[in-house]
């Protein structure tokens, strides 16, 4: 009876983890690497080429110096440098994610084809990002920069995940066509 | 047959009928050949079920329960089709996880063996191929499942023909499992609900499969640069080093 009793338990817990692996859709296939790289280099992705974000949020060093009662004074004054340093970064990020959103909007623009679904998608991403990337400004200048230490990882996700959407979107572009999407993109900026 | 079950069951028989289609039509069936062999027994049982029920309508249920054994035993051929996909033989993954895939079949076959034999235990099981239908689709729900798992922790991009076969079959072996048994446990108040459950999972299965198989979309080929390969450095390894001991002689003794 209880093998029976378990068995109705673990069906349905299985029918709600594939109930959830079909909500969520088969994966799309990652971006070609050199579309990604191209992305990166023609919108110029300052937040996201920094790879010590992580690092930046880490309070290891800060709990570090701030053990000692001799460098209380300079882990005061280490806090606070981070924290500009953070707010740099976070600053980066944004521009990088404006940055990828008007690209996006420049390729669509110029005839890429996109389903209004891609566009949606890259609409929630972007406003999903910005959202996550002030309410991170606004803990940051809050309560520090060391209060919310696992959030960098997920906001350079975020980013990467609008710059591979941007990338699967040029990568329907027949390569050798880049470069003059390159030119006329930077004219624009100009 | 209430009016309602007969539609389920047409309606299933013309996804049934679709699907194959779809697998002539696209030559689909030389890629999926095992799903294939699966369907074209379904579609198969279907047929011979209709030309049962217009003949001898008696002898329906009984015909019914003794070919279901071997559905339920040629579901393992998909399971098959979408490891041989999401690993194919060339991906270097392959080796590595079938050896954890085939301790996992090991160790599942065992439970399954387990669950089989306390049938004689039971004292209150209503039906022998109701709790092979719970522990088949128990042990067949968690292999799909393992080999998804295993695809998105490899990080294995799986298409939209393999990613629909997988879910929407893991999908009717988890619903199947809990509801069979459920049968057993709550037999006169569960057996009405199961009697349209049933089919209509199975519809639903075959309406993803339609959908996955609509169109040629396989596993996307991982990208050569991308691969090691090993073997070629270990060749170069033991040549390099037997030049540098020859060098290390030639001046140690000129």
């Amino acid at each position: 009876m209880i093998q029976i009793f378990s068995l109705v338990l673990v069906g349905t817990v299985l029918f709600f983890i594939f109930l959830k692996i079909a909500v969520q859709g088969p994966a799309s296939s990652a971006p070609d690497s050199s579309a990604v790289l191209a992305v990166q280099q023609m919108v110029n992705l300052d937040g996201l080429s920094f790879a010590g974000g992580q690092r930046l949020l880490d309070a290891t060093e800060f709990h570090m110096l701030q053990s000692s009662a001799e460098l209380r004074e300079v882990a005061a004054a280490y806090r606070k440098e981070r924290q500009a340093l953070a707010l740099l970064w976070i600053s980066l990020l944004l521009n990088d994610v404006n940055g990828l959103w008007r690209f996006r909007r420049f390729l669509v623009r110029n005839g890429v084809p996109a389903t209004m679904g891609d566009e949606m998608q890259i609409l929630t991403d972007a406003v999903r990002a910005m959202l996550f990337l002030s309410f991170l400004r606004i803990v940051i200048l809050t309560f520090g920069p060391f209060a919310f230490s696992g959030a960098a990882r997920n906001a350079r996700q975020m980013v990467e995940k609008m710059s591979h959407s941007s990338a699967s979107v040029l990568n329907r572009l027949p390569r050798h066509g880049w470069p003059e999407i390159e030119r006329t993109w930077h004219k624009g900026l100009a | 047959m209430s009016h309602l079950s007969y539609y389920v069951f047409f309606l299933g028989v013309a996804l049934e009928g679709i699907l194959a289609y779809r697998l002539i039509k696209g030559a689909l069936w030389r890629y999926y050949p095992f799903f294939a062999f699966y369907i074209a027994y379904v579609a198969a049982q279907s047929i011979i079920g209709i030309a049962i029920l217009q003949s001898a309508p008696g002898a329906y249920p009984v015909w019914f329960w003794r070919i279901g054994v071997g559905n339920i035993c040629l579901r393992f051929l998909v399971i098959w089709e979408v490891f041989r996909h999401t690993f194919p033989k060339a991906s270097p993954l392959r080796r590595m996880v079938t050896r954890q895939f085939t301790i996992g079949v090991l160790a599942l076959s065992t439970v399954l063996s387990g669950m089989l034999w306390a049938i004689e235990i039971y004292g209150k099981s209503h039906s022998v191929y109701l709790a092979m239908e719970r522990s088949f689709g128990f042990v067949q729900a968690v292999l799909v499942l393992t080999v998804l798992i295993l695809a998105r922790y490899y990080h294995l991009a799986v298409g939209r023909n393999i990613w629909g076969i997988a879910v929407a079959f893991g999908m009717y072996s988890s619903l199947s499992t809990a509801a069979s048994a459920l049968v057993d446990l709550a037999h006169s108040s569960f057996f009405p609900f199961w009697y349209f459950l049933s089919p209509l999972s199975v519809v639903a299965m075959l309406s993803l499969w339609t959908w996955a198989l609509w169109i040629y979309a396989p596993n996307p080929i991982p990208n050569a640069d991308t691969l090691i390969d090993a073997t070629g450095d270990f060749d170069r390894w033991p040549e390099d080093w037997g030049r540098a001991i020859s060098t290390v002689r030639k001046v140690m003794h000129p």
